[in-house]
């Protein structure tokens, strides 16, 4: 799991970007150390605020918290698939996820990463 | 009823050991026109997603020593390769993106014996120009598979495995209920592919050894009926030999629906140039065709095509000879 530095002090700006012809649904969770994930967000790719992409503010969410992003696309098979996550403070990008593969058999693809939030030192 | 039912225990055992095979006719559009050129079925393929990931790709193309290495295969959609291009499923009906989303390139190459053999590249381009068949073009569909991921994904708990499982059923039950009313839809598909041979493997001694292109069609009759065309052309040339030109073409006709129907196709191959110039062969087949399982079709008919060289196996029950393969001899594209 990667420690992504941030300010626990400051929301955080996620952004989402479906770029193939598929359905997407995303969720993003958090959670403290012990606790029940909470929902934070959850999406489909018809919610898009532009063309493309998915935009949330979340938090501000306490130190040491995990989140889980998780997004499933579902389309024809073996079919290209791509998105693309990036989670802001402000102006400072503080992770970034690009997502591309191809989906299975049955059309279906699911990308999730799991962040833990840590104070910078 | 004896029949009947040595029929559904044989389809039940056949189907059990039938393996999935990707039948590739000469009438049909080759999913990967550069592997259907070289005959090759490559086990390791590369699918690049990304342009960096292709250009990757590439530079294992080639050896430190300028050698094209032998039983390279590359398949993917070129578009994922150009930077900021972005299809999304709102835009997916349009016609010029649904093109571009449909269109994969192949890459192969295929050596001759020993280390300073011969190789052959082929590169291939195929593409569906438009498909009825196609459930993502639906919105409602698009809605269902929104409910299903809806359903499958959002415990955060579940493992990956869990959701992915819930998701795949979910999914191939949606499309096969969408299909069952659209199993005549029309549709068009093309591939076109070059090849090059390399002498000793090198790269500075390439020549061109041919090319070749397929086009299927089918068109979608009232509710129970669907006529598919297809048809495919080679040229091969090989220095010292005459060349090789080849066209293949095939018609069906099917009454029916997606499980059982009543065909009657009809199918010319021709050697329009070559050693047996007067090379003319044509075949007609009638017949019932059932679909015991997903890939598994068994088929009786007759005429003077029906023989049984595209069949995985054959069985005689109830004196009927029934072909058994993983898809209709012509089937849409």
């Amino acid at each position: 799991m990667p420690d992504v530095k941030y300010d626990p002090e400051k929301a955080i700006d996620v952004r989402m970007d479906f770029d193939s012809p598929h359905v997407v649904t995303y969720w993003l969770w958090s959670r403290t150390a012990g606790d029940a994930w909470k929902l934070l967000a959850t999406g489909t790719d018809e919610d898009a605020v532009t063309n493309t992409g998915h935009q949330h503010s979340v938090g501000p969410l306490e130190a040491k918290s995990q989140v889980r992003i998780r997004v499933m696309f579902s389309g024809n098979p073996k079919t290209t698939y791509r998105a693309c996550v990036v989670l802001r403070q402000g102006r400072r990008k503080i992770h970034v996820d690009e997502w591309s593969g191809v989906t299975n058999s049955k059309g279906v693809a699911l990308e999730q990463d799991d962040l833990k939030l840590v104070e910078p030192q | 009823m004896r029949a009947v039912t040595a029929w559904i225990v044989t389809a039940i055992v056949m189907g059990a050991v039938t393996r999935e095979v990707d039948a590739q006719t000469p009438y049909r559009v080759p999913d990967a026109p550069a592997f259907a050129w070289l005959s090759a079925t490559p086990t390791l393929v590369s699918h690049p997603t990304t342009a960096r990931a292709f250009a990757a790709s590439l530079a294992t193309l080639v050896d430190s020593a300028g050698r094209f290495r032998q039983g390279f295969a590359l398949e993917g959609a070129p578009w994922a390769w150009i930077p900021g291009m972005s299809i999304p499923i709102s835009e997916y009906g349009r016609t010029r993106r649904y093109v571009l989303a449909n269109t994969t390139l192949s890459l192969a190459t295929l050596g001759g014996e020993g280390p300073d053999g011969d190789a052959d590249l082929a590169l291939g381009l195929r593409t569906t120009f438009f498909d009825r068949a196609d459930p993502m073009r639906d919105p409602e569909f698009q809605g269902t598979l929104r409910a299903v991921q809806a359903e499958c994904g959002a415990d955060p708990d579940l493992a990956r495995r869990r959701v992915l499982e819930c998701a795949e059923a979910g999914t191939e039950l949606a499309r096969e209920e969408w299909l069952a009313d659209r199993w005549n839809a029309s549709s068009l598909s093309a591939a076109v592919v070059t090849g090059l041979r390399f002498d000793d493997s090198r790269i500075g001694n390439g020549r061109w050894s041919g090319w070749g292109a397929w086009v299927s069609g089918a068109l979608g009759v009232g509710t129970a009926g669907q006529l598919i065309v297809q048809a495919g052309y080679e040229q091969r040339v090989t220095p010292g030999s005459n060349e090789q030109n080849a066209l293949s073409a095939g018609s069906r006709l099917l009454v029916g629906s997606s499980t059982v129907n009543g065909f009657l196709e009809v199918a010319v191959d021709e050697n329009l140039q070559g050693p047996a110039t007067d090379d003319t062969t044509a075949q007609w087949t009638g017949g019932i065709e059932l679909r015991a399982a997903p890939n598994l079709w068994l088929s009786t008919g007759f005429g003077s095509g029906f023989a049984t060289d595209a069949a995985d196996r054959v069985v005689i029950v109830a004196n009927l000879r029934w072909r058994i393969a993983d898809g209709p001899t012509l089937g849409p594209d």
